[in-house]
């Protein structure tokens, strides 16, 4: 049963990472966009792969949108990686890198006039990130799993990306250039009546000040996720397809700019509610691929910044035994 | 096992390229690197304004390179075009760094008040 469970792969983007602001209100970068549940068997190695497309196009002002428009809109492409390895099985090594391919603004056309270009594009890796995960309570007869991963969070670039001898704004660096410490829960608990699992992840993240004297803020993510085994009529397409429900809040406290007199960025902070239906297709029980929609449904924002309008990640996984 | 003896090529082959990046060479220089100005339109601009701003320089084989403690900069070259951010009220620093064929440098700041 926990076999089936293992390989079910969840999404846990946070794209609250990467909203952009020209208020400074952008957060910083994804770390990954995909969680393992829980730990690997061992000897196991999982590697995970998946691009994630996010975009946005309109301004707030706390929960409602604001006229305000420096940038028409703003996308990138994200590439991932997860690369977990179970050294027991209950102890499991993870290593989550990510890299932009492109993360780009267009500047609103009513500037053109007054504007020497119109567009910026950043690019590169984001950062790497190093944890150990450990199995604190499996219980079969409940059944329910709890896991909890501390990681570090270590920049790939530490200084700002130039384009033509010009630094690239903030929104579009694609790393925010700090370290940090990243802690994670993971709880399961299973139907087996309903054939349904619930999952629970929670994360927090800590960035200490980077070498441009900017302190990005506090991030704390809650997500809960709902998943069923479908069932289809045609025989070829049973027992591989599992959809997921996720509903996710994301919480970030203000950033600070200590190059400046006054160092809170009061545009910076959100409290972020997000739908996220995910479908995965599970082959010979060592392949996933996995599809998802990010959909907010509830955002608000300190001062004015730019919303996330809509995100879709694109995943694949493959696990190997490895053998001594 | 396979897998282990393919990952120990990997820090061999960093370290190649790690050699493979040569530098390029300074060269010599007939002037002296001056670096004269650095100068905004406007001083003063309103949250989410912009203005341009210009460095003059005298030396051989001049770049410009330019950053902001916030905001956005836009162009390249002598003139670039300074935006401020929307929600920051207070100063801003832009810095401009001036480099010549013999790698000579020489940096000046400029504050934007912004309203």
């Amino acid at each position: 049963m926990l076999r089936s469970i293992i390989i079910v792969f969840l999404f846990f983007q946070l794209s609250a990472d990467i909203a952009l602001s020209q208020c400074f209100g952008s957060p910083g970068n994804p770390a990954a966009g995909t969680s393992n549940l829980g730990t690997l068997k061992k000897n196991v190695l999982r590697v995970n792969l998946y691009h994630r497309y996010s975009y946005s196009d309109s301004y707030f002002n706390g929960y409602t949108h604001s006229d305000f428009s420096l940038y028409d809109k703003a996308y990138y492409h994200f590439l991932g990686n997860l690369t977990a390895f179970g050294i027991t099985d209950k102890f499991t090594i993870e290593a989550e890198t990510g890299y932009f391919i492109n993360k780009t603004i267009h500047y609103a056309q009513h500037l053109a006039p007054t504007l020497p270009e119109m567009i910026k594009k950043g690019y590169g890796f984001n950062q790497t990130i190093l944890s150990g995960k450990f199995l604190i309570l499996s219980d079969d007869k409940f059944p329910v799993k709890w896991s909890a991963s501390t990681g570090i969070k270590i920049p790939l670039r530490i200084n700002p990306q130039y384009h033509n001898n010009t630094q690239l704004p903030q929104d579009v660096q694609p790393s925010n250039m700090a370290w940090g410490i990243v802690l994670q829960s993971y709880l399961l608990k299973e139907n087996s009546f309903r054939g349904l699992r619930y999952f629970m992840i929670n994360r927090y993240e800590y960035n200490f000040r980077n070498n441009q004297n900017f302190l990005w803020g506090q991030a704390l993510y809650n997500s809960f996720y709902l998943s069923k085994r479908l069932h289809f009529k045609k025989a070829w397409l049973t027992e591989n397809w599992t959809g997921i429900f996720q509903l996710r809040h994301e919480l970030r406290t203000h950033n600070y700019n200590y190059d400046l007199i006054s160092p809170e960025v009061s545009a910076s902070g959100s409290s972020l509610l997000y739908f996220t239906p995910q479908i995965n297709y599970t082959a010979k029980e060592i392949w996933n691929f996995s599809l998802m929609f990010d959909v907010p449904l509830f955002q608000y924002y300190n001062k004015i910044q730019i919303g996330n309008k809509f995100a879709a990640n694109v995943s694949i996984t493959r696990d190997f035994v490895i053998k001594k | 096992m396979k897998i282990y003896k393919y990952l120990l090529f990997l820090p061999v082959l960093f370290l190649l390229i790690l050699c493979s990046c040569e530098k390029d060479k300074p060269q010599d220089v007939d002037r002296p690197l001056v670096f004269e100005s650095l100068l905004a339109e406007n001083d003063t601009i309103i949250p989410g304004g912009s203005t341009n701003v210009t460095a003059t320089a005298d030396g051989d084989g001049i770049t410009y390179t330019w950053s902001a403690n916030s905001g956005d900069i836009l162009g390249n070259g002598s003139t670039v075009t300074y935006i401020s951010p929307p929600c920051i009220i207070g100063n801003n620093t832009i810095t401009c760094t001036v480099k010549d064929k013999a790698d000579n440098t020489l940096s000046k700041s400029i504050t934007i008040t912004v309203l």
